[in-house]
């Protein structure tokens, strides 16, 4: 159709589309019109319109995307009704004796809280909320308080549910149920080497974290336990369901849905207002993803078109790189990108140009994707756009200003620097527990 | 303009009201489908065909101008900030035009797609027969209404851009940005 070869037309796309994206286009419109103008330019007026008709209905209209509003809505449930604010008291009270407690008992709190949302920004903002003022009255140093939730908040995406994993696994066509069970250990190693460090450095330099003088007796420390009964038996059941295979995602979602629902109910904490902004914000969520997921999916169309993307599968092969030197190359990538864009943004962006390269070195999808879930989620707390470092610059407001919270930011990357080594090493903290659940 | 505005305001609540409706039924449904299947061995028919061909469409297209109207679909801020006034406007005006072309040209192909799906009567086969078509006008509507804002935007934004005195358009985004999280 036109002068220029596709994979001209491809790279010139992948210019274009980035130039849009920086320029403040919102990412699905750039996604969406540089496929359009690409498919256009290779197959001509027919095909480009043809896919533009068909492509957001059909790819919407799908049974497995469909867990994507019910957990967002689950999570939302319990987040509004405030059925997590046990969590942070449990681990409070079990915790506090510890050196840095307080810090740790929010590590552990967004950890359980993770349990029932799949996002970041929300487990940094129900904890932050809770935590934050209660570090800061016991005099803990500011950075500190501040770092602790914000780099906490990512284990948000990472222990399931998470969004972010859902997406990559309808884009890489792997079992969500497999995804999830995955996650899981990452995502408690993540919360561990977190606790381990705070430990280690209020230990060292006391005045960092003063201690809290409480004593709780043991009465105290079961029947706040006891109070989180519910939200421990929602996230029995919904994972229970899931990895044993009686659920389908979309299945549990509803149901955690729901059961969140009905606690919220039964403590009486269920109210027209906590109902409506539960349903609006899954509504403005889940609109938000899927402009961003049909854009991804035209882009995906493009790319196979133009054939840019098996040149790069090409050009890897060819060059004769090994696996761990194509992870450690897309890895630079993912974090450079990570500090600048939307995480779902990379992940929608960066899928149709990897797959093919990640096929051609025959790389563990599932693997993978944790792996990048987790590179993502360093993006989350990064400057210069660290979008949890800001949820948490919006609770403290003028108390504490942004520089310091990405000072206190920075020990908790290095024990992330120090993960990722650990799941390059050993796949298996990864892949075991996928391993064992029916597919 | 006024007028117009409160037209789009009106109908746009409408539209996320019937998504709320079909976010609810998506959970109702298949709670109700998964207790069917596993207490008393009666699954909810048609609950597969529902979820994904009304619910999930209602959901995810019905929302898209509520959520331009709190700027909730996501873009890069980095350089736009860093930028003068009329850079940041001149911007503006160029990513609401994307977006507006982006729209349009969705409603009007998903129209004609949903126009060409009612004559043959597009239906799927389950365990019933079900008839689909009614659910592809939620694209071109979703859309259209979306493609509406933003021609007012985009008229609104050439505006501020040639007139400095009446631009607010930063403390609105701050306002907006306060708002959520």
């Amino acid at each position: 159709m036109s002068e220029l070869d596709p994979e001209t037309i491809g790279i010139i796309g992948i210019g274009v589309l980035l130039t849009m994206i920086f320029l403040r286009v919102p990412i699905g419109v750039a996604l969406g019109m540089v496929s359009a103008g690409g498919i256009y330019l290779i197959l001509g007026p027919r095909a480009a319109v043809g896919m533009l008709a068909e492509i957001p209905y059909d790819f919407t209209a799908h049974w497995t995307l469909s867990s994507i509003p019910m957990f967002l809505l689950m999570g939302y449930f319990c987040y509004h009704a405030g059925l997590t604010e046990g969590l942070f008291r449990v681990a409070r009270l079990w915790l506090s004796w510890l050196p840095g407690g307080l810090s740790i008992a929010s590590i552990q709190g967004s950890a359980l809280f993770a349990a029932v949302t799949g996002s970041s920004l929300a487990c940094t903002a129900a904890m932050g909320r809770i935590a934050v003022p209660e570090m800061l009255k016991a005099g803990y140093d500011k950075g500190l308080a501040t770092g602790t939730v914000a780099a906490a908040g990512t284990i948000g995406s990472m222990i399931p549910p998470s969004i972010l994993l859902i997406i990559y696994g309808i884009f890489v066509e792997q079992p969500i149920s497999q995804l999830f069970a995955g996650a899981f250990l990452p995502g408690v190693l993540t919360a561990l080497m977190y606790s381990l460090m705070v430990f280690v450095r209020a230990w060292k330099t006391p005045s960092l974290a003063p201690r809290v003088d409480e004593h709780p007796t043991f009465s105290e420390r079961m029947g706040a336990l006891g109070d989180t009964w519910p939200v421990m038996l929602l996230v029995a059941g919904v994972f229970g369901g899931l990895f044993s295979g009686v659920f389908t995602p979309t299945e549990a979602g509803s149901i955690g849905a729901f059961l969140a629902f009905l606690i919220a109910l039964m403590k009486r904490s269920m109210s027209k207002t906590v109902f409506m902004s539960a349903v609006n914000e899954t509504l403005r969520s889940t609109a938000s993803i899927f402009v961003i997921a049909i854009g991804a999916q035209l882009l995906t169309r493009f790319f196979a078109l133009s054939g840019v993307t098996d040149i790069l599968a090409d050009f890897i092969s060819g060059s004769g790189y090994s696996q761990l030197q194509t992870i450690l190359l897309i890895s630079v990538a993912l974090l450079i990108l990570g500090m600048l864009l939307d995480p779902i943004g990379i992940m929608l962006l960066t899928i149709p140009i990897l797959l093919p390269v990640l096929e051609s070195q025959s790389i563990n999808l599932i693997w993978f994707g944790i792996l990048m879930a987790k590179f993502l989620e360093v993006g989350f707390i990064t400057p210069p756009v660290g979008l949890n470092v800001f949820v948490v610059k919006g609770i403290v407001g003028d108390q504490v200003p942004t520089h310091e919270i990405f000072k206190g930011i920075g020990w908790f990357v290095v024990m992330d620097a120090i993960t990722i080594t650990l799941l390059i090493a050993f796949p298996s903290i990864t892949l075991w527990l996928p391993s064992l659940i029916a597919n | 303009m006024k007028a117009i505005d409160r037209m789009i305001d009106l109908l746009s609540f409408v539209f996320m009201a019937i998504a709320a409706i079909a976010l609810t039924l998506m959970m109702g449904h298949v709670t109700v489908d998964v207790a069917g299947k596993y207490l008393l061995n009666a699954p909810v028919p048609v609950t597969l065909e529902m979820v994904s061909n009304y619910y999930m469409v209602a959901v995810v297209f019905l929302p898209l101008a509520a959520v331009e109207k709190v700027n909730g679909h996501i873009h890069v801020e980095l350089i736009y900030s860093a930028l003068p006034r009329v850079g940041r406007r001149v911007l503006d005006v160029a990513a609401h035009a994307l977006a507006l072309g982006f729209f349009a040209m969705l409603m009007r192909y998903s129209w004609v797609s949903a126009v060409r799906k009612f004559e043959v009567g597009e239906f799927i086969m389950g365990t019933y027969p079900i008839i689909i078509w009614p659910s592809r006008f939620l694209v071109p509507l979703g859309c259209g209404l979306i493609a509406a804002f933003l021609v007012l935007r985009l008229v609104r934004a050439v505006i501020r851009l040639v007139r400095a005195d009446l631009d607010d358009t930063d403390a609105e985004n701050a306002a907006l940005a306060g708002g959520g999280h």
